[in-house]
């Protein structure tokens, strides 16, 4: 298959969220041994460009995002490990520590978000639920985040946000980090007023934000 | 049996083979009872609605329905349903305005144990999203249904002793601080279907309900 169809190949594979079409051109571009940047620059990455832009047109639902990012995650497991071998990084969009704030344990939302910041290029730590507020901060310190992403689907856990954001203030931290939190009972309103970098209301609009808050981190 | 604790025993027997209702009777002490043997049917229309969807969404041959067709199959076999009640008398109760006018008080804890949400992580970590939000989705759905069914057990026995009955209501609902689950717990004696408390009023397993009943005077 030549590098053209290829790409396209790849792209379609993403939109459609085939995994196993995914995984197989993935193989084929080791076998063929492609330029494995290439392909997930020009190939993997414009598909799930463009599911994201789907969605935000209302064409593509929850499902067809995840399907979508399943196939670009499983794409992305067989390319790695070969990059690595010859000493090739894919450009991380950014690091990411993520988790359910202590004192909560709903935690498919996070999961979700965790799941769509990764296929769109982050490297993301996700600590789980119900996780304790300095640890939010071991991680990020020792992983060099850019963005620490917060969930709270509980009146009595957004405060845990608050007092995370205090918490690095005090440490005088406070401006390595972008704080993005969401989850169900958080608001704008909220996130302004505890003074985080943003809030998203679901997984894709995350990720939007996230992309915004790591390129003014710049 | 001998030192198996008594949750694990509950846990070892498929759901609907235990249909026994335990009852504990002393002077003065409220009434305990542990049920287990719940026939929990999964309504699709309502698991597709918390991930955003209507029912006519659900066309043949896509991921999303292969995937409710995969929760429909396996969510029988992970799930152990299992309530206790407590029936308190009015002066046993904490005081707590949620409970005005109540001439008893029913609580309940209910769960449909840890194995779901097993098997929801592992199809996270394997990459398998879809199947792991809408395999979430029915736990979300079962243990809701689970606590339908106890509080329509509890109302009806409310009804049998001359009782009018209140809605079921949990803490962590406005009215009704998230704290108050401490009370619950010191009341229902929820290890024995396993069911525990973190400090931060969290029930493990996640895919349980606690809530209260109030029984009126007709
Ligand atoms: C499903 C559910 C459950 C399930 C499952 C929990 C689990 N972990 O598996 C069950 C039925 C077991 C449950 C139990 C309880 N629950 Co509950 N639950 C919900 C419900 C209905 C939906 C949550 C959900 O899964 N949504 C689907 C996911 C996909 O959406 P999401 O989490 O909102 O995430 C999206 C966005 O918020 C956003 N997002 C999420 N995180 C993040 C993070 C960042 C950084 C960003 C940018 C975006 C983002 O993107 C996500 C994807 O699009 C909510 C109500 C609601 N409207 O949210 C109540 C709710 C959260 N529960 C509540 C309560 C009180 C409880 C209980 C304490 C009740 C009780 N006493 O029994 C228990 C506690 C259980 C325990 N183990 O201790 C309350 C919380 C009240 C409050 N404000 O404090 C709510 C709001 C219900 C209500 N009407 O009051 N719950």
């Amino acid at each position: 298959m030549d590098r053209d169809t290829l790409l396209e190949n790849m792209k379609t594979a993403v939109i459609e969220g085939n995994k196993q079409q995914a995984e197989e051109l993935a193989r084929k571009a080791v076998e063929q041994k492609e330029d494995l940047l290439d392909m997930i620059e020009n190939g993997f990455v414009p598909g799930i460009q463009k599911v994201g832009d789907m969605w935000e047109k209302g064409d593509y639902f929850l499902p067809e995002l995840i399907a979508s990012a399943e196939a670009m995650k499983a794409a992305m497991n067989i390319l790695q490990p070969e990059m690595e071998k010859i000493g090739v990084k894919a450009r991380s969009t950014g690091r990411v520590v993520i988790g359910t704030v202590e004192g909560d344990i709903h935690d498919i939302g996070k999961s979700l978000v965790s799941s769509l910041l990764s296929a769109n290029g982050f490297d993301v730590i996700d600590l789980g639920a119900d996780v304790k507020l300095t640890l939010f901060i071991e991680k990020a310190e020792e992983v060099k985040a850019d963005l620490i992403c917060l969930s709270s689907l509980l009146t009595t856990t957004m405060l845990g946000q608050k007092r995370l954001l205090n918490m690095l203030s005090e440490k005088n931290i406070r401006d390595k980090y972008k704080i993005l939190v969401g989850g169900a009972p958080v608001t704008r309103q909220w996130s302004e007023n505890i003074g985080a970098d943003g809030y998203a209301e679901n997984a894709m609009s995350a990720v939007v934000e996230a992309k915004k808050l790591v390129d003014r981190k710049g | 049996m001998g030192s198996i604790p008594f949750h694990r025993r509950i846990y070892e027997y498929p759901a609907g083979i235990r249909k026994n209702v335990f009852r504990q009777k002393k002077a003065n002490m409220p009434r305990i009872k542990v049920i287990s043997g719940f026939d929990i049917k999964i309504d699709r229309k309502k698991v597709l609605y918390r991930i955003g969807y209507k029912s006519k969404d659900l066309q043949k041959k896509t991921p999303l329905f292969e995937s409710f067709e995969y929760a429909d199959r396996r969510f029988p076999s992970l799930i152990y349903p299992a309530a206790v009640t407590s029936l308190l008398e009015a002066h046993e109760t904490n005081g707590h305005p949620i409970f005005t006018d109540a001439k008893k008080v029913a609580l309940c804890v209910c769960t449909i144990g840890p194995n779901l949400e097993s098997a929801v992580e592992t199809h996270v970590k394997n990459n398998e999203l879809l199947y792991s939000l809408v395999l979430d989705g029915f736990g979300s759905e079962a243990v809701e249904t689970l606590a339908r069914q106890c509080a329509a057990k509890i109302s009806k026995e409310a009804e049998s002793l001359g009782y009018r009955s209140s809605k079921r209501f949990s803490p962590g609902y406005k009215k009704w601080p998230l704290e108050q689950q401490a009370f619950v717990f010191e009341k229902v004696p929820a290890n024995r279907i396993g069911v525990h408390l973190t400090p931060r009023f969290m029930m493990i397993p996640r895919k349980s309900i606690s809530f209260r009943i109030n029984f009126y005077d007709s």
